[in-house]
C-alpha cells in the first residue's frame, strides 16, 4: 500500500479541507437563492418615496398589522396545517438525498440514528408511489425521516416520524378505520395520518419533475 | 445579500467542520443563508460572520448540545504547563488525518478549522468557542494526546 507523507498537521488540515468545495449545482442553487433575496431588497431600495406616501403606507401597514393580529388570533395554524407548511417548504427545496435506495431495508439500516424504525404505510395512494432515498430531517423539533418518492417523472415527500401526541395533537389513526387528514400548503396538498405508531406526512403535488433533483 | 463562490466554499468549508459530513455541511449553508436573507447586515464580513453564528446554533440544536459539545470545564484536571503552540509540531499523514477527522469531537474539529485555516491565536480561539483559555489548550492537550494514541494504535494494526 502506498503511504502518505507525513506534514505538519495545519497543513493537513488545510489540505483536506482545501478539497472540500460546493459542486457548480450547489453553488448555483445558493446563488440563486441569494439573488432572489437581493432583489426584494431592491426593489425596496430603488423606490423614491415622497414623505406623504410614506406617511400613508406606514398607516396602511400598522393597520394591517393590528387587523392580522386580531384576524391571527382568533384562527391559529392548526398543528396539520402547520405540519403541512413545513413538509412542503421541504418538499420544494428538494435537498441532496442522503441514502440513494430503493428498499426500505437499506432506509432502515441508514437510519440508525432515529429513536424509531421507518416502515411501509398501508394507505393505498402509496402503491403507485417508488421509494428512491431520504434524508434526516424534523417535524416539529422532532427527528424525522424525510423519504423520496417517485411516481413517473413526479417526486413525492414522505415524512415519517414518532407520533407523540404531545405535540402533534389528535390525528387521524389508519388502524380505526379513520382516513388521513387532507391539509393544504403553497396549493400543495398533504396528507397526514397515524399508522403502527407513527405519524406519516405524504405531499401530493403534481408540479415537481424528477430533473429538478439536485445530486449534491 | 451578495456573496463571491470563495466566501460560500469558506462557509461550506466551516459547516463540513461541524457536521463532517458534505450533505449535512450543504443543509446547515442553505439554511444559514436563508435565515441571513431576513435579516442581511451590511457588510460581507458581518454576514459571513452571522451565517457561522447560524450555523453553528443550529447545528448544536440538531446534534444535541451535550453530545457534541460538552460542556465540562476540564482545566481544573489538566496538566499545569500547557503550551499554546503544543498542535504546532504535531505531524500527520493526510490519509491518517482523513480517517481521524470524522472521528473528533466537533468541537475538536471546530479548534482545527479555526487554528490552521483561519490562522486565529489560541485566545481568539477561545473568544470564538466561548470557553476559557485554560479549558481550550486542555481540550488541545487531550486532541494531541488522542491524535497520537490513534496513530500508534493504527501503526500497530498496521503491522
Amino acid at each position: 500500500m502506498k503511504k502518505s507523507l507525513k506534514q505538519p498537521l495545519k497543513q493537513q488540515v488545510q489540505n483536506q479541507l482545501n478539497e472540500v468545495q460546493l459542486d457548480k449545482t450547489q453553488l448555483a442553487a445558493l446563488e440563486k437563492l441569494m439573488a432572489g433575496g437581493e432583489d426584494k431588497g431592491k426593489k425596496g431600495s430603488s423606490r423614491t418615496w415622497i414623505p406623504l406616501a410614506a406617511a400613508g403606507m406606514f398607516l396602511f401597514a400598522v393597520i394591517t398589522a393590528f387587523m392580522t393580529l386580531q384576524f391571527s388570533q382568533d384562527n391559529l395554524l392548526t398543528m396539520p396545517q402547520q405540519i403541512a407548511e413545513e413538509v412542503v417548504s421541504n418538499h420544494l427545496k428538494l435537498k441532496p438525498l442522503e441514502v440513494k435506495t430503493g428498499s426500505i431495508d437499506a432506509v432502515r439500516g441508514y437510519f440508525t440514528k432515529l429513536d424509531f424504525m421507518p416502515v411501509e404505510s398501508s394507505l393505498q395512494a402509496l402503491d403507485n408511489l417508488q421509494l428512491i432515498g431520504g434524508r434526516y430531517c424534523s417535524l416539529q423539533g422532532i427527528t424525522a425521516a424525510q423519504l423520496r418518492m417517485k411516481q413517473g417523472e413526479n417526486l413525492q415527500t414522505l415524512y415519517e416520524t414518532e407520533y407523540v401526541p404531545d405535540v402533534f395533537g389528535d390525528i387521524p389513526r389508519l388502524e380505526k378505520g379513520e382516513a388521513p387528514l387532507v391539509v393544504y400548503a403553497k396549493g400543495i396538498k398533504v396528507k397526514v395520518w397515524v399508522e403502527k405508531g407513527l405519524l406519516f406526512a405524504l405531499t401530493d403535488s403534481p408540479e415537481v419533475a424528477g430533473g429538478k433533483e439536485m445530486d449534491g | 445579500m451578495e456573496l463571491d463562490r470563495a466566501s460560500l466554499n469558506k462557509l461550506y468549508r466551516y459547516a463540513y467542520t461541524l457536521t463532517a459530513n458534505e450533505a449535512d455541511a450543504y443543509d446547515l449553508l442553505y439554511n444559514a443563508v436563508e435565515t441571513c436573507l431576513n435579516r442581511p447586515s451590511e457588510t460581507i464580513e458581518k454576514n459571513i460572520a452571522y451565517m457561522r453564528v447560524i450555523m453553528k446554533n443550529r447545528f448544536i440544536d440538531d446534534y444535541r448540545h451535550n453530545q457534541s459539545f460538552p460542556h465540562e470545564d476540564i482545566a481544573d484536571h489538566s496538566p499545569v504547563s500547557i503550551s499554546g503552540s503544543s498542535l504546532e509540531d504535531v505531524v500527520i499523514a493526510s490519509h491518517d488525518l482523513a480517517v481521524l477527522w470524522e472521528s473528533l469531537e466537533p468541537v475538536d474539529r471546530e479548534v482545527l478549522f479555526l487554528w490552521a485555516v483561519e490562522g486565529f491565536s489560541m485566545r481568539e480561539i477561545s473568544e470564538k468557542i466561548e470557553v476559557s483559555r485554560g479549558t481550550l489548550l486542555s481540550r488541545i492537550h487531550r486532541l494531541r494526546k488522542r491524535l497520537s494514541e490513534n496513530l500508534n494504535d493504527r501503526q500497530r494494526g498496521q503491522a
